[in-house]
């Protein structure tokens, strides 16, 4: 065993494929791990899954919070290393594949080594021969190019090259998405910002505060609903206020975003709670006489007959299969009956409420909705979708397209002409023969041999 | 109340469990009629099944909240099962062999019949599915998982071969090189389609949760998936692996296929409920 320098020892460790093979592997099973082991909850309930003990060498090990510890990005990191170490060392081998070849020093040998091969015989002068098979093979293999060589004449096509760098591009973009990660993580911010209808903020709450550089005002929030109930959209109407001034306005929904200054704002929660007193009617059923009142929300009020108390609970824009606005009312009288009911607006529930001995109907009513807002600046964004689209790209660079070169040769001999006609495609070499024999069969039917090798294993 | 178009899926289900049948008849009485009828039961459940989807699209802007039908795992059931078979006719006329129908289509049968027992109503689309995301993420992540699923029959009919030597002679069966290099151009298309569709579903996440990537357990196990790919391609290129060694790794890359499809929401808690 001969013992290469340590540099070049480490150059090998981090070009090799069996590293990244390995490195695939461990973080396959690592991010698998992640899922199985539930990830962020707090520690106590860890504590009591797996024993103190346990607890504190997963802790140790950072199972808790997995895609954010050292050793999974150390991973990562090695994995693009490994990935820029190769690429890089392979790189030579292929520009010198691509390289366009001048032809001059090419012998008929050369033709008949090529992996794919096919070969005709033609009568004929040899500038008639050459001039059909040029026009012939012209139409399936790209523009030729004329060379002249001491023994005949020589086609040469070569299309394609870019493709081989199709791979190059796939793991460059897998690179701008690491280091579009990395960039989010050191810079950009990630919080919340709670508004009140009304309301303007420009303090997002996050790990850290955070100060923004202009004030986002919510003029309304609305929730809209399907037939059935359900809801069908969220949407807060945002004004942007700098120096005071309104700058721009726009709504945010879910899947609809708003975007100042890089700062994007996203629909996440709502809140709607009851301002000030509600007014109600009370229809006591056993004898259809109706009370009207104004009672403060969330705190107990004795039922208008005193038999009993009553406390008004939260709005709903909507009861699902009930329609709406409402809001719940919860009952207990003296007699021991206890439940809920809604409160709809203009109207005692329907069929629903017949056993209770009291409901009620809203007649005034005042709420405002507080809009919860995931506010998020991220630089490395724009780098990740950039990475996003090298990918794609690659992919389309490497597997729709093939390195395709072909040498026609063409040799005159006694009462015609002879065609040696050899190639190589670095994709897709069974079609590329296939179509090297459908040429040849073309200018004159009968007559090709062709070898099937295949010299390309993808 | 069941829509119509349901009725005409159910009557899809058993024209592919009749062609299912007719590819095994083919393996097992070795009659050349075979092939060709149970590759036109397919076409046939295959061209009803497309009307069917269409009808469903159709009728839920007939009530009035139209939404392409992906969005619940009755309707990408369905649709998973016409990805299959639809690759699948693709694939028998490129290689034109009948034999890997028996390993393959059963699978659009059977996605077709575990819609079968999934809640069927039009349900109005989630706020949070509201997006031109939702088509390109739903059919780039299927076609890769149909193609995963072909490579993953093609991988057991050629490990069938391999344990049986002589029936990779019999001239009605395909030979293992041919065999080996549909698997391999079966795991680099949905190899292709999964980026596409990872990429499709962390830009929407990106519009519609303000992140491109949360390590959600549907995320993450879509992740393992390509890497496992990603494992069998680097293998085979810059190694060379072919034959036994991928096709196994190809039945493991569909293991992971459908423990990203069903698993995760059977058994994991994350952000894509919807597929329940």
């Amino acid at each position: 065993m001969t013992h290469a320098p340590a540099a070049a020892r480490l150059v090998g460790f981090f070009s090799s494929v069996k590293l990244t093979l390995v490195l695939l592997a461990a973080l396959a099973v690592a991010s698998i791990l992640g899922t199985i082991m539930p990830q962020d909850l707090p520690a106590e309930t860890y504590v009591l899954r797996y024993g103190p003990g346990l607890y504190s060498f997963f802790y140790y090990l950072n199972l808790f919070d997995l895609y954010h510890a050292a050793w999974f990005n150390a991973l990562l990191g090695l994995l693009m290393l490994n990935l820029l170490v190769c690429s890089t060392k392979r790189l030579p081998a292929t520009l010198k594949l691509a390289r366009p070849v001048s032809g001059e020093n090419v012998r008929p040998d050369f033709l008949k080594k090529q992996p794919l091969f096919g070969q005709a015989f033609l009568p004929g002068p040899l500038e008639t021969v050459s001039n059909r098979a040029r026009e012939v093979f012209g139409r399936r293999f790209g523009r030729l190019r004329r060379v002249e060589v001491g023994w005949g004449v020589l086609f040469l096509a070569d299309r394609g090259a870019f493709s081989r760098f199709g791979v190059y591009v796939i793991h460059a973009s897998l690179l701008f998405i690491m280091a579009g990660a990395v960039i989010g993580n050191l810079s950009g911010f990630e919080g919340r910002l709670d508004l009140a209808e009304g309301e303007a903020g420009d303090v997002v709450m996050g790990a850290e505060q955070t100060r923004l550089a202009f004030e986002v005002r919510l003029d309304r929030f609305q929730v809209s609903y399907y037939p059935n109930g359900a809801p069908s959209e969220y949407r807060s109407d945002l004004a942007v206020l700098e120096n005071g001034r309104e700058v721009s306005h726009g709504s945010v929904r879910v899947n609809h975003p708003l975007t100042h200054r890089g700062v994007t704002f996203y629909q996440q929660t709502y809140q709607t709670e009851i301002q000030g007193g509600v007014g109600l009617r009370v229809l006591r059923r056993s004898d259809g006489q109706r009370f009207d009142l104004e009672v403060q929300p969330y705190r107990p009020q004795p039922l208008p007959d005193g038999t009993g108390q009553f406390v008004v609970r939260e709005f709903a824009h909507e009861v699902e299969g009930a329609g709406g606005p409402a809001v719940r009312v919860l009952v207990r009288t003296d007699q021991g009956a206890e439940y809920g009911t809604w409160a709809f607006e203009n109207r005692f529930p329907g069929p629903s409420g017949e056993r209770q001995p009291y409901v009620f109907e809203l007649t005034k009513y005042r709420v405002t909705s507080t809009s919860g807002l995931m506010v998020r600046q991220d630089p490395g964004v724009a780098v990740i979708f950039a990475g996003f689209g090298l990918l794609l790209a690659g992919f389309i660079l490497t597997y729709l397209f093939s390195h395709q070169k072909l040498y026609l040769g063409l040799i005159e001999q006694e009462g015609g002409v002879l065609v040696l006609a050899g190639g190589s495609a670095h994709r897709g070499p069974a079609s590329f023969q296939a179509r090297l024999e459908a040429v040849l069969r073309r200018l004159e039917p009968g007559i090709p041999t062709g070898k099937e090798t295949l010299d390309d294993p993808c | 109340m069941t829509p119509a178009s349901s009725q005409l899926l159910g009557v899809v289900t058993f024209i592919y469990l009749f062609a299912a049948l007719a590819y095994v008849a083919f393996h097992v009485f070795q009659r050349r009629f075979f092939g060709p009828a149970a590759a036109a039961l397919t076409l046939a459940a295959l061209v009803l099944h497309t009307g069917a989807i269409l009808w469903r699209w159709l009728a839920s802007y007939q009530l009035g909240y139209g939404h392409a039908p992906f969005s619940n795992l009755y309707e990408s059931l369905i649709f998973f099962s016409w990805t299959v078979a639809l690759l699948y006719l693709i694939i028998e006329r490129r290689a034109r062999t009948y034999a890997a129908g028996a390993f393959i289509v059963p699978l659009a049968f059977l996605g077709m019949v575990y819609a079968g027992l999934q809640p069927k109503e039009i349900q109005p689309l989630l706020p949070a599915l509201k997006s031109n995301w939702l088509i390109a993420h739903v059919i780039t992540c299927f076609l890769g998982y149909a193609s995963f699923a072909l490579s993953a029959g093609l991988a057991a009919m050629f490990l069938l071969l391999h344990l049986r030597p002589k029936a990779g002679r019999a001239g009605w069966l395909p030979q293992p090189a041919v065999l080996d290099r549909l698997i391999h151009q079966t795991i680099v298309f949905g190899f292709i389609l999964l980026a596409a569709g990872i990429v499709t579903g962390s830009v929407w996440a990106q519009t519609a949760w303000g992140r491109y990537w949360s390590w959600d357990p549907k995320e993450t196990w879509s992740l393992v998936t390509w890497l496992v790919y990603a494992v069998v391609l680097h293998a085979r290129m810059v190694k060379g692996w072919s034959g036994t060694r991928v096709a196994v790794l190809s039945l493991v890359g569909f293991g992971c296929v459908l423990f990203t499809y069903f698993g995760v929401n059977l058994l994991l808690s994350g952000l894509h409920v919807y597929g329940r």
